[in-house]
């Protein structure tokens, strides 16, 4: 037997090239790998403008959870009307989230939706802060545009916050990956001072309404956005000085119609100030569709109509009694906003398809019978609430798609339906508000009140004085369950503790939602403390 | 003396020793009396201490022998033989198995195996007569129970659905699943294999045993060998198949007609509300919903054919196969299936007296039919199973028109025989949800493995391998129209009206992996001394992988069946209405490692190895991980002190440490990047937009996992009796989490390392087998393992919570610091006070008045300790064989009764367990809050196959020329012995990639039992 010490060596050296074969080809290289389909900053500097498409997308998001059911449900109604007084959340086996903000004890800060609110709008912060940044070192010809397209995001976004939760982190550039995440919580003052700053800025430079294509923010929006963020802080005549602007502007009017702001074909009218645009065929994922991708408004779904035969909705929110019969009945706004018994619906009478849900739970179907006014018990039809009362008959019309429409959608959780969220009748209100407290109205506030008025009936609407008792109950009726300032305005007027004690609204506490606990978890108290009550 | 010197000394010695002889030169192969080709059998010359050991292949070659001479032949769990060389220059033998468990060669991995008897490290070996005796779809499945310290736990009893695998517990939050290698190339899983061409299954449980492996070695390692030719053997054909039924195994125990009834009358009584008089009950149906969903005596069979043999040089192995199993739901309706066709070809041959060549190619095709959510929380028509203990007993499975019933209250009280019934709310026919949706899985996988070995000179082995894995597989999901309203339906089935939308998913899946080892193998036993064994290897690896998916959907196809429903046939392209989505990834690992394996007289055992993994999962500062292992072991045995007329034939001490790594996390963590997944609607078009997809963690890094074993192996009574003990711990540090950053900050966080898992236990292992000179002998084997996990650091981040029912206020599972990953989290019942209420434990916190404070730690699904019982008798050509397994202190969260659902059936306990009769309504009442009055003791035994046979005596066959005939018939699950009301108490996970949920009954696709008669020809 021999051993051969040069073979030793020689398959060695053999060996040793296969291994360093690999190296030679430069482990780098070959361990530079991961998702194709991401993109790096290179990538994206050729379309920087989809970054501010990105932040728009924000706004769209009604529903947060993943695989959790109800629990991420963030619908703007569910903030204004049901934690309000306009809305009821309905039976409450069926839909919890709405049940946690229908009572204000049941508002904890482990409230997966509240969570999830909070979510939304600091990612609208943050993705308008991205693009911001990567628009400012661009050399786009629209960038300006772009810029302050994102800064009305930005606004938007801190402006909801604010009104939610109080004073919140600020930040006007995103942490990288190496720097601190603890981002104390700014005073409320200092978050409105942004939300002004950024809308100012991009008044200058937000082209005026139909320069740009629909969707995209507007010069007339910054402003009624603005007057609207004045108006919470009292601020009468910079709210003055924003609403004559838009009224001089004569970009807007109201439509004749009142129901025709809902018309499905007459998106982004002549009424519309800023609205979030929705369209139905892009995915259909049967339960209410979650972020990212989902361009449809599943507000059908969740609060159209109940099981208005084929593809009806769930009709989980639903208008309280007291705020129906704030209506005269020749006030049109009423047929525009309920479904009542007597509705008669775009496919005529309702002669079933709807529900009786009885004390014991058991559930039995309607006939024509049931849904003539003669009955005693008018609101005992729909909901059961808390094992013993009956509390609504109604449903929210604003939120219902006419069957027809409904029927030929791929599902119902991906509507058409665009969230109106201003309306020039809010500016023409907010102007009629202002104008109580402060000189310079021009309309007069009287003149724009009557506006509004007079639409809702028609043509010519009894008399009735601006005062400010009568204001609260126009803006009330003129903007009932639309989701977007309810709640707010009865904090701001001081009537939510009287109004919303039937509740339990405490005051001191309830003004405010509470800042989610899995945060400060995250920071700490020092960072994050708490809301006061909570 | 330098080593150059030593060696030349070497050299001259025993050249000198061989050049005083007239002597010939032996050679041959030995097997065992399967014909497997043993390595490293002792072939020694009578009275001398020269001789050699076989290599791999089994063979060995000795020059200069006395053609009068005797060889002694021996390897361990051999009966040890004497032979004559008689002249003969070739001496082929087959030794006698005399094994206990312990004497066995074990594959190491890297391509490499060993003694048992001379492993310091813990694994654990399955032949392929176990596996033979399983009769089951996936290859995982031989796992469970067969060796300690491995649980696998079937996620859903559908054919084919994945197993959930854990070796000595999770040691992560995210994925544990263990790494597969067949034939040393890593695949996803092993589903693909053919059970009839395993050779063995090794499992590498410890740190060090599976360090080699590093980076993918945290979660454990499964090596699958697959059967390959011999050498100059003839040609052997094997013809084996079975066929068979299968059955349900329990059925829940849910109020029947006449107990339903009276708990309805007694909670509409309790309301003020009518009732179902008595003399109505008899009019109404007594139906269960199981016996309706269940079809009796879905099939299950196989069949297997196999040639192999070999020449001087060569040797090839064919195989090809057939596994076709019906589902125990819709498999009659061919909606429910597992279909399996597989191609196995392995080709060994010598180019050259040192140069080897094998080639492998596997082909399969896999056809799995599915039902829709057959173990997730989904609800309404998509998932029949979670309906099953909702559904009334007092409806008919068909209306008077003869379609199915409509369960729902949605259409009006309900009628049946002109009583009126309740209806629920809710769930729909069962039998619908079979009918109107077909899902189908069709995949092809191709595994091609090819290897060179170079004896480069004596000792010295240069091993090349590359192995190619594929999986294409192609979805194809279909909704039918169905107005679920109107409820009409044509042909007794689903109603297709025109405002019901069909829907047409297809997606496809193709995963890729390329590998390419190099491994170089120095045995040093010439140059050391025939005292020393060292062995000492180096290698390489380099792993790419590559995984597309898109997917698409259409809805409103004119055509309304599954086999019609064709995105070509879709005329309004608006109606493909998501055509963009899926994703597109490449992976990589580099590695280097090396290992030592050194013994001094088969008495003190040594092993060291060291692995430097680079992957493409971290960035440029973290991409190297470095996994050190090292092991010893003593074997008391070989002691001179120790007695060797003692009835202990091996005593053995082991222990081990080695520190493993995990990757588990998706791509690109470490960097700056954007996904284009978000749209906005501009200008009445959707447009895509860009947005930051993480905010980076440039530190990320690898999970490490280290683990300490102590061993203990015992052999006694002529190897009779085989022990084997294992004590470790395993501590997973680093562990990554997408956590830590606010959600204020907008951008979802990164993966980081964060926390430490903790598993403890021990796995213990006893058998014993006895031959009688009559040719009777039998044979047992019991294993026991227990687990301890804890979640011992969090890093002060959120606890996790998964487990989100329908049912249920609140998630049911956490994981948080202190308790097992995955515990139940709730309140605990203290009692059931006089009004039926449950009331619970308010002073868990210390602080008076019930709060969210109150909830604690209620259960947790991993068992204290499963253990696993084998037996096995032969008497003149009759065998008998058993395994049972079982399973001891997994809870179960039973969320099968739903209480959301008003007047929906259940359990049928709440007559007699005192809760108030809240069937109309539970809203308000806290039988919805998570609380430990719905976890249930889970332990169950399982007699998972009893199986009797027969071999045909030869005189009988050889005629007919056959070599061996056995025919058998095996009882799969013919019983379980558990406290557990459920359909099955082993719950896995609610699905495969959702490892925090876990032992959660929703009410899901239950395993099954069964008969099959099979046989086992060769020619």
């Amino acid at each position: 037997m021999k051993i051969n010490i040069k073979h030793i060596k020689k398959s060695f050296i053999i060996s040793a090239f296969t291994i360093a074969s690999f190296t030679a080809c430069d482990s780098d290289d070959f361990l530079d790998q991961g998702s194709n389909t991401i993109l790096s900053s290179n990538d994206i500097t050729e379309d920087i403008d989809r970054l501010v498409v990105g932040a728009y997308d924000v706004l769209q998001w009604q529903n947060l959870g993943v695989n959790e059911s109800f629990k991420k449900h963030i619908y703007p109604v569910m903030w204004q009307g049901i934690r309000a007084d306009d809305m009821v959340s309905q039976y409450n086996n069926f839909w919890g989230a709405g049940l946690l903000l229908d009572d204000f004890a049941l508002i904890q800060s482990n409230n997966s939706n509240i969570e999830a609110l909070w979510s939304k709008w600091f990612a609208g912060v943050s993705r308008a802060n991205t693009a911001i940044e990567a628009l400012e070192v661009s050399t786009l010809d629209n960038k300006d545009r772009l810029i302050a397209e994102s800064k009305f995001i930005r606004a938007f976004c801190y402006f909801e916050l604010v009104r939610s939760f109080g004073g919140v982190p600020l930040y006007t550039k995103n942490p990288t990956a190496n720097e601190p995440l603890e981002i104390p919580r700014a005073t409320a003052e200092a978050v409105y001072d942004q939300v002004e700053t950024d809308l100012r800025d991009a008044i200058s430079d937000l082209e005026g309404k139909g320069a740009t294509e629909i969707g995209r923010a507007t010069r007339g929006a910054a402003q009624a956005l603005l007057a609207k963020a004045h108006l919470a802080q009292g601020e009468y005549t910079e709210v003055l000085t924003y609403t004559n602007a838009i009224i001089a502007s004569g970009e807007y009017q109201l439509e004749s119609n009142y129901a025709d702001i809902w018309n499905y074909s007459n998106e982004f009218g002549v009424e519309s100030v800023f609205e979030i645009d929705y369209r139905s065929d892009i995915t259909t994922d049967y339960f209410e569709a979650i972020g990212g991708r989902a361009d449809g408004n599943s507000a059908y779904q969740v609060f159209g109509y109940i099981f208005n035969g084929a593809n009806g909705g769930f009709g989980n929110g639903v208008p309280r009694p007291e705020l129906i019969a704030m209506f005269e009945n020749a006030d049109t706004r009423k047929d525009a906003s309920f479904i009542v018994p007597e509705t008669i619906l775009e496919n005529g009478v309702q002669t079933c398809g709807c529900l009786i849900f009885n004390p014991d739970g058991t559930i039995d179907d309607s006939n024509q019978a049931d849904w003539l006014p003669n009955s005693t018990d008018t609101y005992n039809f729909f909901w059961l609430f808390n094992n013993s009362s009956w509390l609504s008959r109604a449903n929210s019309r604003k939120h219902t798609i006419p069957q027809a429409i409904a029927s030929s959608l791929p599902t119902i959780s991906q509507t058409d339906v665009n969230e109106k969220v201003i309306r020039y009748a809010e500016v023409l209100l907010m102007h009629a508000e202002a104008s109580l407290f402060g000189a310079g109205a021009n309309p007069a506030g009287q003149v724009a009140f009557d506006m509004v008025r007079n639409r809702a009936y028609a043509g010519t609407a009894p008399a009735m004085a601006l005062t400010l008792e009568n204001l609260k109950d126009e803006r009330r009726r003129e903007l009932a369950t639309e989701g977007w300032n309810r709640f707010s305005d009865l904090v701001r007027w001081g009537d939510a503790a009287t109004a919303l004690a039937f509740k339990g609204f405490t005051p001191g506490r309830d003004e405010l939602l509470p800042i989610p606990q899995s945060e400060i978890d995250i920071v700490g108290t020092a960072i994050l403390p708490q809301n006061p009550g909570y | 003396m330098n080593i150059r010197n030593l060696l030349l000394t070497l050299l001259l010695i025993l050249s000198s020793n061989a050049m005083f002889s007239q002597q010939i030169s032996v050679e041959g192969t030995i097997v065992d009396n399967t014909d497997t080709p043993l390595p490293g059998v002792n072939v020694i010359i009578k009275g001398t201490t020269k001789g050699t050991s076989t290599d791999f292949d089994g063979k060995y070659k000795l020059t200069n022998v006395d053609s009068n001479t005797t060889l002694i032949i021996s390897s361990l769990g051999f009966k040890t033989q004497e032979v004559l060389v008689n002249g003969r220059t070739v001496i082929d033998l087959t030794l006698e198995d005399n094994t206990a468990f312990l004497d066995e060669i074990v594959v190491t991995g890297v391509g490499q195996s060993q003694n048992k008897k001379t492993v310091s490290t813990a694994l654990s070996t399955i032949s392929s007569k176990k596996i033979e005796a399983l009769p089951v779809s996936r290859p995982e499945a031989v796992l469970q129970g067969t060796s300690p310290g491995i649980t696998v736990v079937q996620n859903s009893g559908a054919p084919g659905s994945p197993l959930t695998i854990r070796l000595r517990g999770a040691a992560t939050p995210g994925s544990s699943q263990p790494l597969f290698l067949v034939d040393g190339v890593q695949v996803p899983d092993i589903s693909f294999v053919n059970p009839s061409d395993i050779k063995s299954i090794t499992t590498l449980k410890d740190g060090a045993s599976a360090a080699i492996y590093g980076a993918r070695g945290g979660n454990g390692v499964v090596l699958l060998t697959t059967k390959k030719g011999q050498k100059n053997d003839h040609l052997s054909v094997s013809i084996d198949g079975y066929t068979g039924f299968q059955n349900r195994l329990n059925t829940p125990n849910l109020l029947n007609r006449d107990q339903y009834v009276e708990y309805y009358n007694a909670y509409r009584t309790s309301v003020g509300q009518t009732t179902i008089a008595q003399s109505d009950i008899a009019l109404l149906p007594n139906t269960n919903w199981y016996d309706v969903l269940f079809d009796d005596d879905p099939m299950k069979s196989f069949i297997n054919a196999s040639v192999s043999g070999g020449t001087g040089k060569s040797s090839y192995y064919f195989s090809g196969s057939i596994f076709d199993q019906e589902g125990l739901v819709g498999g009659k309706a061919d909606k429910s299936g597992f279909e399996r066709k597989t191609i196995n070809f392995n080709f060994n041959t010598e180019l050259k007296e040192n140069l080897k060549l094998r080639l492998g190619a596997n082909l399969i095709r896999v056809k799995q039919r599915r039902l829709p959510g057959e173990n997730d929380d989904s609800v309404g028509a998509g998932n029949p199973f979670n309906q099953l203990a909702v559904l009334l007993p007092i409806f008919p499975v068909l209306d008077e028109d003869g379609n199915y019933y409509d369960v729902s209250a949605q259409n009006g009280p309900n009628s049946v025989n002109g009583v009126t019934i309740p209806g629920v709310n809710g769930p729909f026919n069962p039998l619908l949800a079979v009918d109107f949706s077909t899902i189908e899985d069709k995949s092809r996988n191709l595994f091609l493995n090819g290897g060179l070995e170079w004896k480069v000179i004596d000792n010295l082995t240069l091993d090349l391998n590359y192995g190619y894995y594929e999986n294409l597989t192609t979805n194809k999901s279909f909704q039918e129209a169905y107005d679920f309203r109107n409820g009409t339906a044509p042909n007794g089935l689903a109603s297709v009206s025109g405002t019901g939308n069909n829907q047409l998913d297809e997606s496809y899946f193709d995963n890729r992996f390329n590998q390419f080892d190099a491994t170089l193998k120095y045995d040093f036993e010439k140059l050391v001394g025939e005292d020393h064994n060292l062995e000492l290897l180096v290698g390489t690896t380099a792993l790419e992988e590559k995984n597309t998916f898109s997917t698409r959907r259409a809805v409103g196809l004119s055509k309304n069946t599954f086999d019609e429903a064709n995105f070509a046939l879709v005329g309004d392209q608006s109606k493909i209405i998501s055509p963009v989505q899926g994703s597109d990834r490449e992976g990589s690992l580099l590695s280097y490692y090396t290992r030592a394996t050194y013994d001094y007289k088969r008495k003190y055992l040594f092993t060291a190895s060291l692995r430097a993994d680079q992957s493409s999962k971290f960035g440029p500062g973290n991409r190297t991980g470095y996994f050190p292992a090292v092991s010893g072991g003593w074997v008391m045995s070989e002691e001179d002190f120790f007695n060797q007329d003692s009835f202990v034939n091996l005593l053995k001490l082991r222990a081990s440490w080695g520190i493993n790594g995990a990757d588990n996390i998706f791509d690109d963590q470490y960097r700056l990047y954007f996904n284009n997944t978000s749209n906005a609607i501009i200008g009445g078009s959707s447009v895509t937009g860009f947005t930051q997809a993480i905010l980076p963690n440039p530190d990320v890094k690898w999970e490490e996992v280290a683990q300490t074993n102590f061993g203990l192996d015992v052999n006694a009574f002529n190897n009779a009796l085989g022990i084997t003990f294992d004590y470790y711990i395993k501590k997973t540090s680093g562990v990554l989490l997408p956590v830590g950053v606010p959600s204020y900050i907008g951008i979802p966080a990164a993966f980081k390392n964060i926390g430490e898992v903790e598993n403890k236990g021990f796995e213990f292992l006893i058998s014993y087998k006895k031959d009688y000179d009559n040719g009777f002998n039998w044979n047992v084997n019991f294993n026991i393992a227990k687990n301890d996990n804890e979640v011992t650091d969090l890093a002060g981040v959120n606890p996790l919570r998964d487990g989100q029912t329908l049912n249920f206020n609140d998630p049911i599972s956490i994981t948080v610091e202190g308790q097992p990953i995955a515990s139940f989290y709730g309140y605990k019942v203290k009692e059931i006070n006089a009004n039926g209420e449950l009331v619970f434990d308010d002073m868990v916190d210390g602080v008076a008045g019930l709060s969210n404070a109150d909830r604690t730690i209620i259960g947790n699904a991993f068992p204290d300790f499963t253990y696993g019982f084998n037996f096995g008798l032969n008497y003149k050509g009759i065998d008998l064989g058993g395994f049972l397994y079982g399973s001891e202190g997994n809870d179960i969260y039973d969320a099968t009764t739903r209480t959301d659902f008003s007047l929906s059936n259940r359990p049928a306990s709440y007559l007699t367990n005192g809760v108030q009769n809240l069937l109309g309504n539970t809203a308000g009442s806290n039988l919805r809050d998570v609380s430990d009055f719905y976890v249930k003791d889970g332990s169950f035994l399982k007699l998972r196959t009893i199986t009797l046979g027969y071999t045909l005596p030869q005189n009988a066959i050889k005629s007919i020329g056959l070599s061996h005939a056995r025919l058998y018939v095996t009882g799969e699950n013919l019983f379980v012995i558990t406290d557990y009301e459920g359909a099955d108490p082993e719950i896995g996970q609610a699905n495969a990639t959702s490892p925090l949920d876990i032992g959660i009954d929703r009410g899901f696709f239950p395993s099954a039992k069964g008969f099959i008669f099979g046989f086992q020809f060769k020619f």
